[in-house]
């Protein structure tokens, strides 16, 4: 539910904060990309952002009423960039020494498979977030099939996952697996049970409370086009 | 028109698939959609079984009723036959844990240690079964309440608090010295009997702890069921260490000691150490107990249960000296505007920040202070500041350490915000009486600063004011006294201070409300020049009775604050109008509502929530696009007073709020709410329709 962080000022906060920024730097690099940036300007900008996120000059001014990461990283962002850091100041200071090891390599590639211009920077950054989510949830469930060696049981089920509608009837995905089909079943709910824990708990790292764990999916279920 | 690339189309909704998504091929708007509602009613819930279902099912046990649910079973009240007493019985429906099937074996090993303690602080265990579909626990029954009760009916006061945490303490020592731990110490397990403990005169309740090391039981399980509904996957992590929320398997006592120290927190300030906290008392003594029994590393906590024992009983004997402290705190929340700052959660926040007592105050040659070190936890370890190089608090009496985090945390901010370079400090001498909220302010007009912050006691000040960059410029307006130094490359200014130029020196703070000026007072601090000084008048007469002939004086002063600049000023003038003024003043309240600082908003929403006045929930409604989870939260709150307002959530014509009516009516809804419901239940919007039904089902189940 909450970041396995020690308290602020500990060497243990600083890794959390700068892991939740690892695993969210995509959708921060491709709002900036789409206020009209170059790839080396965003991935500067990001750097930066990041850089000043983990100087933790924005963390004062957050209360609590601001519990979401999501949210919070989002007025963070914005502020930063009516600051006009633009590229030069990124350069003066941050640039070159990054704090934060960000695979920026194939991020150009990935943006241009982002939707066309229509779609504001704000809903890019919402849906990119709800895939980060997404992608990151599957990873961690993959590995934990891979972990006690079922990955190919993962491999065969995870199609469950979005629901029954076109998926392989229970019968002949038993037949496939050599399983009975009450124990398809019965892999299929566990994988599905498994697969929202990961998620929640995907989540909760990021929410102030617990109540807001469903708040949020929804919210991000909604940022998908749903 | 979009350029999306596609890997395909969802089997499940038709949709395409989005190329960018990294979802192994899944679509991602179905993948959302399954977890949607995983955390509430879509889980399966168990039903406690009824008293008649129970009949003849445990051997020798006439269950009377049902007194209890949580997270792992059900507690019924039940008469043993044998020896015609009564007693609790613990249930745990063995389908809860059908999926673990070391389950039973694991409940009879804890319930024989559970069994072995026998203490007057430890509700005591006689036996334990298990039939075909239960395993249970035969407990000795606690005529009383549980410390969350209390809490709810009533503030604990700290003699209270002192006299419980000891008894807990007890509990702790001897159960561990037997090797067994608590794992689940918070307010619903610690039980207070009716009955009072000690001799005449004692102020507390005598404690029983419950439920000594089950809570290993519900660890793996716990995942896959919900007995109350509102059980969410995660429990509640609140009372748990940060060592036992990343490894359950491998706590040891030092956990139920920070447990302890949440619980104590709590009862000292009705709120829970979440993020960057401030100290729970003004007494120095206890504060430094919690913050130890809160520290995130298990090793920087006292070493046993004994210890805090002891520490608390001694802190309970003597009473605090501390206005000055509480005054100072004060002083710098307000002259700093966010001296005190929560943190959200999820920047990590297993501890306080500064939770060790580190001494800040550190003398003018950045030699430590010759510490209270004997009796101070952080003993033996450095004392400096973490990461600024200055050290402005020369005059600070040791004792003044528990502010030290609030202090610290802010001096360090001001550093990193602004640089030494452009923090200037001002000493002002020979003041008469409390001018720290006089001087911030007229120090930053007179500098155009923007963050001033007080120290120091007495006759003497230290004001630290920045950003300024012109030492000898504002040398030269100061205009409260003589200036008697100006050191411009040490940034220093000293003043001696000219009684004729500053504001009357005020008369003592009336505070207790039986003081037959009480009112009259606390009404005339209200409209005084000491913002602090206002603040505390608001907050004594907010909680006091507001039948009273000066009613109508007050209810106006409080208003004219709720305009005041400084938002703590705005906050505390909210809470006490709903309290003095009623629905009368919800115009102020809806204003308040739409605040630019968040926190006056939220206290606006529940002020005006604790109306439980239909017109006050429509006031919330119609502020609901300003901040809606606070206004949803307060009409929730509410009941069924909000219903109405609620109805007028669902013709918005923006989604969110409209969902936020649902939810709304989902808590308060009746009969009356059907038609709306139903109209939104053939909603377009799919969150809105799930939330709908959702909503119906939980009235007509009503």
């Amino acid at each position: 539910m909450v970041l396995t962080a020690a308290h602020r000022s500990s060497p243990g906060s600083a890794d959390a904060l700068a892991e939740l920024c690892r695993t969210y730097w995509y959708p921060i690099y491709a709002f900036v990309r789409r206020q009209g940036r170059s790839h080396e300007a965003a991935q500067d900008l990001t750097q930066e952002f990041f850089a000043r996120m983990l100087e933790k000059r924005y963390i004062d001014e957050v209360g609590p009423e601001k519990g979401r990461f999501r949210t919070f990283l989002m007025v963070c962002l914005k502020r930063f960039l009516a600051n006009e850091w633009d590229k030069a100041q990124a350069q003066k200071r941050g640039g070159g020494k990054a704090v934060l090891s960000i695979d920026f390599e194939d991020a150009d590639g990935r943006y241009v498979l982002e939707p066309g211009h229509e779609v504001t920077a704000q809903r890019i950054f919402e849906r990119r977030w709800a895939l980060t989510v997404l992608e990151r949830s599957l990873a961690s469930l993959a590995a934990e099939f891979e972990r006690s060696g079922k990955s190919a049981l993962f491999e065969a089920l995870k199609v469950y996952l979005v629901g029954e509608v076109g998926a392989p009837p229970y019968e002949e995905m038993a037949k496939r697996l050599g399983m009975s089909e009450g124990a398809v079943k019965v892999a299929v709910h566990r994988l599905r049970e498994k697969y929202r824990a990961a998620l929640r708990a995907q989540i909760a790292a990021t929410v102030e409370r617990e109540e807001d764990v469903d708040r949020e999916i929804e919210e991000l279920f909604s940022a998908l086009g749903g | 028109m979009t350029t999306m690339l596609t890997v395909g189309t969802c089997s499940q909704c038709g949709q395409a698939v989005p190329g960018d998504a990294r979802t192994l091929g899944l679509c991602p708007r179905c993948l959302m959609r399954s977890a949607l509602g995983s955390g509430g009613i879509d889980r399966r819930e168990l039903e406690p079984p009824g008293v008649e279902e129970l009949a003849g099912v445990l051997p020798g046990l006439e269950v009377i009723e049902l007194i209890g649910r949580g997270g792992m079973g059900f507690v019924y009240k039940a008469r043993q036959r044998s020896l015609d007493r009564l007693v609790a019985v613990k249930l745990f429906p063995r389908d809860a844990y059908a999926g673990d099937p070391t389950f039973a074996e694991r409940f009879a090993q804890e319930a024989r240690v559970l069994a072995s303690l026998n203490h007057p602080n430890i509700v005591a265990a006689h036996e334990f079964g298990e039939s075909e579909r239960y395993c249970y626990l035969v407990m000795e029954l606690v005529e009383g309440r549980s410390l969350r009760e209390w809490t709810q009916a009533a503030a604990v006061t700290p003699a209270e608090s002192v006299a419980i945490a000891r008894q807990v303490c007890e509990a702790l020592a001897y159960a561990h010295a037997r090797g067994v731990i608590h794992r689940d110490i918070k307010p619903e397990n610690i039980l207070l009997e009716n009955r009072r403990v000690g001799a005449a005169g004692e102020v507390a309740p005598r404690v029983r702890v419950a439920d000594f090391g089950l809570a290993k039981l519900a660890q793996r399980k716990v995942n896959e069921f919900s007995m109350t509904g509102s059980d969410r996957l995660m429990g509640t992590p609140d009372y748990m260490a940060p060592e036992q929320r990343d490894r359950p398997g491998e706590v040891d006592a030092r956990a139920d000691l920070y447990a302890l120290g949440v619980v104590l927190y709590e009862m000292l300030s009705g709120r829970l150490p979440l993020g960057r906290f401030a100290p729970p008392t003004a007494d120095g003594r206890l504060n430094r107990i919690v913050l130890r029994c809160l520290e995130a590393e298990p090793g920087r906590r006292f070493a046993s249960a004994a210890e805090v024992g002891r520490e608390v009983e001694r802190a309970g004997a003597r009473r605090p000296v501390v206005a000055w402290a509480i005054a100072a705190a004060a002083a710098v929340a307000i002259a700093g505007g966010a001296a005190m700052i929560v943190l959200p959660r999820w920047l990590g926040s297993n501890g306080p920040v500064g939770s060790t007592p580190t001494n800040v105050w550190i003398g003018p040659t950045t030699k430590p202070m010759p510490a209270t070190a004997a009796t101070t936890p952080s003993a033996g370890r450095p004392m400096a500041v973490r990461d600024v190089s200055s050290a402005p608090f020369a005059m600070a009496p040791p004792w003044a350490n528990q502010f030290a985090p609030t202090i610290e945390d802010f001096h360090t901010r001001m550093v990193r915000e602004y640089g030494e370079e452009r923090i200037v400090r001002v000493t002002v001498d020979e003041l008469h009486g409390d001018y720290r909220s006089f001087l911030s302010q007229r120090l930053r007009e007179l500098s155009g600063a923007s963050a001033a912050m007080s120290s120091g006691s007495g006759p003497s000040v230290l004001l630290q004011l920045a950003p300024v960059r012109d030492v000898e410029g504002l040398a030269g307006r100061i205009d409260f006294g003589t200036v008697t130094s100006v050191d411009a490359i040490k940034r220093e200014i000293v003043v001696r201070a000219d009684a004729a130029k500053l504001p009357p020196p005020l008369p003592p703070a009336v505070k207790t409300p039986n003081d037959p000026n009480f009112y009259a007072r606390n009404l005339a601090d209200l409209a005084v020049w000491d913002k602090a000084r206002q603040a505390e008048a608001l907050e004594r007469l907010a909680k006091a009775e507001p039948t009273q002939p000066l009613r109508e004086p007050i209810v106006a002063e409080m208003k004219r604050l709720a305009a005041d600049p400084t938002a703590s000023l705005r906050r505390a003038a909210v809470t006490g109008l709903a309290r003095w003024g009623g629905v009368g003043t919800l115009d102020v309240l809806s204003g308040a509502m739409r605040d630019d600082d968040a926190s006056v908003r939220r206290t606006a929403f529940e002020a005006a929530a604790s109306l439980k006045d239909a017109r006050a929930a429509k006031a919330i409604a119609g502020a609901m696009e300003r901040d809606r989870s606070a206004a949803g939260a307060a009409l929730r709150r509410m009941g069924a007073v909000a219903e109405e307002a609620a109805i007028g959530l669902l013709d918005s014509s923006d989604m969110w709020v409209r969902l936020e009516g649902v939810r709304v009516l989902e808590e308060v809804g009746t009969s009356r709410s059907l038609p709306a419901l139903q109209k939104a239940a053939r909603s377009t919007d799919g969150l809105v329709k799930m939330g709908a039904e959702r909503a119906i089902k939980a009235v007509e189940s009503r």
